[in-house]
C-alpha cells in the first residue's frame, strides 16, 4: 500500500479499561512498541475521546463501568473499519456467540501478559495496513480539499460536506488502500459487513462521495472505476512517495 | 267320543296356538339377531346410562312382545295386557334414566376431573355427594389432586430457589474471576515493564511500578482471604477464640493501615477514656474495622471525616461495647440494606461494580460468632452508621492499652 507521506502516521491506540493499573502498565509498554497510547476508563470517556481522535486499533475491556465494551467498538466500527481487541476476564461462551466474533478482530482472557497483547494488536494492525503505516484521520487531497474521518467531514476552500456513517465507512477503505484496485465484493463486504450492500448501494455511495469530493463522474480525479473489477483511490503523484512505502515501524 | 273329538281338537288348537306363538318367538329371535348383528357399533361407545336405556329395552321388548302376542291370542284381558306393557316399558326407560343419573354423570365427572389434572391444572376437584364406592373414588380422586399440588407447588418452588441459586453462582463466578483477574493482569503487566530494558523510562516510573506492584498484592490478598473467610463461613467452620482486647489500639493500627493506602482520607476517633476491653477475637475484630473503615473511606467525601465512636452500653444487666464507624456518604436505601449484610450481597447490584459482596457478610458472620451484633442505620442521602456491639470483658473498668 502507498500512502502520501503527509497521511501516514505513528499507529494510535484507543485503550478502555476499567483498571487505571492496567491502562497505566500497557501504556509503557505500547510506548516502547512506537505506538501513540490513547487511554479511557469508561464508555463515556472513550466517546469523548473518539470525537477526537480515530484510533487505528481499540484494545477494550468487555466490562466497563457504565456498560458493554462491545457497544463502544459497534460505535467506532460504523465510522471506520478499525481493528478491535476485547479483553475480558469470562471466558463465557454466551459472551463469544453474542457478537464478539461479529465485532471483534481478536480477545485476550485476562489475566495476559502485555507482549502477547502488543503481538496481537502488531498482528491485527498488519492484517489492516499491510505496509506498517496507517493513515492519518485527516486527508489533504490537493486543491485545499481535507477529509476529516473523526469528524466525518469533506472540507474544501469554499464548501463543506458532512459524511454519513457509511459513506465515511467507505472512503475509509478507499483511501487507506489509494493506489490499489478494491473489487466490488472487498468493497461490499468491508463496508456492509452484514450483508445488506447491494451493487446499485455501492454505485449510489460511489456517486455521492464524488460528488462531495467534487469529482467528474465522467473523468473522475480521486475514485477511478475500473471497469468489470472495482475501484481504485488515486493519488497526487506529487504526494505518493513509493520509496517508503516498505519500511516498518 | 264328543269328548274325544273335543279333546283332539282341543288339543290341535292349542298346537297350533302353540306352533304359532313359537313361530312368533322364533321369529322375534330372528329379528332381535339380525338387528344385533346390524347394531351400530357405536353403541358401545355411548355412556353408560344410554346403554342401559338401550339394553333395557332390547332385554324387555321381545319378552314383551311375546307377552303381547300370546294375550292377544288369548283374546282375553289384552287391553290390561297393553297397559302393563305400557308401565313396563316405561319403568325400563326410568331405570335406563336413573342409573344413567346415578353412574354415568359421576363417571363423566370423574373422568373430566382426571383429564384436567392430566392436562395440570391440580386445582380442580370432582364434587362428592355420596357414600358409596364412586364416591370413595372421588374423595381418593381429591386427595390425589390435592397431594399433587403440593408437590408440585414444593417442586416449583425448589426449581425456581435452584435457579436462582445457579444465576447467583454464574454471578459470583464471572465477579470473582473479574476481581483475581485484573490485579494479575495489571501485576503481570508491572512485572514484565520492570524486566525488560526498555519499557520503563525513568526511576520515578520504576518507583510508581513496584508501589502498584505491593498495593496489588495487598489486594489480591484481602480478595483471597475473604473468599477462604466465606467459604469458612458458609460452611460452619468458622472459629473464634474470644480474649479481652484492647479496643483502643486495635481502631488506631486499622486507621493507620487505611491512612497508608488513602494518605488524604479523614478520621474523627472519639473513644472514652474508660472505656473497658472487649471480649472479642482479635483477629476478627480487626477484619471488621478494616472493612468498615475501608468502605466508609470509599463512600465518603473528601471534606468530611470518617467518625469511629465507641460506648458503653447496658443490656439485660450485662456490659456492652458499641463501636460505631459512621460516614457521610450517599447513604443506603432500605432496600440496600436488607441486601447488605447477604452473601454477594452488593450494595451497586450492577454487574460492572466492583467488590464480590463478601466483605460485610463476613463482619457480620464474625461479629454473630463472637457473641455480638452487627447493624446499620442509614438513609439515602444521610450517611450511614455501621455499628458493632460486641460483650465488655469482665475488668474493673481501666483499659489495659499499652499505647494510651
Amino acid at each position: 500500500m502507498i500512502l502520501p507521506g503527509d497521511w501516514r502516521v505513528k499507529p494510535l491506540v484507543l485503550l478502555v479499561d476499567d483498571d487505571q493499573d492496567l491502562l497505566t502498565a500497557l501504556r509503557m509498554h505500547l510506548r516502547a512498541q512506537g505506538w501513540d497510547v490513547l487511554t479511557a476508563a469508561t464508555i463515556l470517556d472513550g466517546q469523548r475521546l473518539l470525537r477526537e481522535h480515530l484510533p487505528h486499533v481499540m484494545v477494550v475491556d468487555l466490562r466497563l463501568p457504565d456498560g458493554c465494551g462491545l457497544d463502544l467498538a459497534r460505535e467506532l466500527r460504523q465510522v471506520a473499519d478499525v481493528p478491535v481487541i476485547v479483553l475480558t476476564a469470562v471466558d463465557n461462551e454466551d459472551v463469544m456467540v453474542m457478537g464478539l466474533r461479529e465485532i471483534a478482530d481478536d480477545y485476550v482472557t485476562k489475566p495476559f501478559s502485555a507482549r502477547e497483547l502488543s503481538a496481537r494488536i502488531a498482528s491485527v494492525m498488519r492484517r489492516a495496513w499491510p505496509s506498517g503505516h496507517p493513515m492519518a484521520s485527516t486527508l489533504r487531497l490537493g486543491n485545499g480539499l481535507i477529509v476529516d474521518f473523526v469528524r466525518r467531514r469533506v472540507q474544501s476552500e469554499h464548501v463543506s460536506h458532512h459524511l454519513t456513517p457509511t459513506e465515511s465507512r467507505l472512503l475509509w477503505l478507499l483511501a487507506g488502500n489509494a493506489g490499489h484496485v478494491l473489487t466490488t465484493q472487498t468493497l461490499l463486504d468491508r463496508v456492509w459487513p452484514a450483508g445488506e450492500g447491494s451493487l446499485s448501494s455501492l454505485w449510489e455511495y460511489i456517486r455521492r462521495l464524488r460528488e462531495k469530493l467534487g469529482d467528474d463522474p465522467a473523468h473522475p480525479h480521486y475514485i477511478i472505476t475500473e471497469r468489470d473489477i472495482g475501484y481504485r483511490f488515486q493519488i497526487e503523484s506529487r504526494d505518493a512517495q513509493p520509496a517508503d512505502a516498505g519500511v516498518t515501524p | 267320543m264328543i269328548g274325544e273329538v273335543y279333546d283332539s281338537f282341543d288339543r290341535e288348537t292349542q298346537r297350533r296356538r302353540f306352533w304359532r306363538v313359537g313361530t312368533i318367538g322364533r321369529r322375534l329371535v330372528a329379528i332381535v339377531t339380525m338387528l344385533w348383528s346390524v347394531r351400530p357399533r357405536g353403541l358401545f361407545h355411548a355412556n353408560i346410562g344410554t346403554q342401559l336405556v338401550l339394553l333395557s329395552l332390547v332385554t324387555t321388548v321381545p319378552f314383551l312382545t311375546l307377552i303381547v302376542a300370546w294375550s292377544i291370542q288369548e283374546s282375553s284381558g289384552a287391553a290390561r295386557t297393553i297397559l302393563g306393557l305400557s308401565w313396563a316399558t316405561l319403568a325400563a326407560v326410568g331405570l335406563g334414566l336413573l342409573s344413567h343419573r346415578r353412574l354415568s354423570v359421576p363417571i363423566v365427572q370423574l373422568s373430566a376431573t382426571a383429564q384436567r389434572i392430566g392436562q395440570g391444572d391440580f386445582t380442580v376437584r370432582v364434587p362428592v355427594r355420596r357414600l358409596d364406592e364412586l364416591g370413595q373414588l372421588g374423595d381418593a380422586m381429591n386427595a390425589m389432586a390435592a397431594d399433587v399440588e403440593r408437590l408440585t407447588g414444593e417442586l416449583l418452588q425448589a426449581r425456581d430457589q435452584l435457579a436462582q441459586t445457579s444465576q447467583t453462582q454464574r454471578e459470583f463466578i464471572a465477579l470473582a474471576s473479574h476481581e483475581l483477574c485484573a490485579p494479575v493482569s495489571s501485576l503481570r503487566t508491572y512485572a514484565e515493564a520492570l524486566l525488560s530494558p526498555d519499557i520503563v523510562q525513568d526511576e520515578s516510573e520504576r518507583q510508581y511500578s513496584l508501589q502498584r506492584i505491593e498495593h496489588l498484592s495487598i489486594r489480591l490478598g484481602a480478595i483471597v482471604r475473604n473468599l477462604l473467610s466465606a467459604s469458612r463461613i458458609r460452611a460452619g467452620q468458622l472459629q473464634v477464640e474470644c480474649e479481652p482486647v484492647a479496643l483502643g489500639s486495635v481502631v488506631r493500627g486499622c486507621v493507620d493501615d487505611a491512612l497508608r493506602q488513602e494518605s488524604l482520607a479523614c478520621f474523627a476517633i472519639e473513644l472514652p477514656q474508660s472505656l473497658p476491653p472487649v471480649l472479642a477475637d482479635g483477629v476478627c475484630l480487626e477484619e471488621i474495622l478494616v472493612n468498615l473503615i475501608n468502605n466508609a473511606v470509599r463512600y465518603a467525601p473528601r471534606s468530611s471525616p470518617v467518625r469511629i465512636a465507641a460506648e458503653v452500653v447496658s443490656v439485660c444487666g450485662e456490659q456492652r461495647v458499641r463501636i460505631h464507624v459512621n460516614d457521610q456518604g450517599p447513604g443506603l436505601s432500605a432496600e440496600q440494606q436488607s441486601r447488605l449484610f447477604q452473601r454477594f450481597g452488593r450494595v451497586d447490584p450492577r454487574p460492572s461494580a466492583s467488590g464480590l459482596g463478601l466483605g460485610l457478610y463476613i463482619c457480620h458472620a464474625y461479629a454473630t460468632g463472637m457473641g455480638g451484633r452487627m447493624w446499620v442505620t442509614s438513609a439515602i442521602g444521610q450517611g450511614a452508621t455501621f455499628t458493632v456491639e460486641l460483650p465488655a470483658a469482665a475488668t474493673s473498668g481501666i483499659e489495659r492499652d499499652p499505647a494510651r
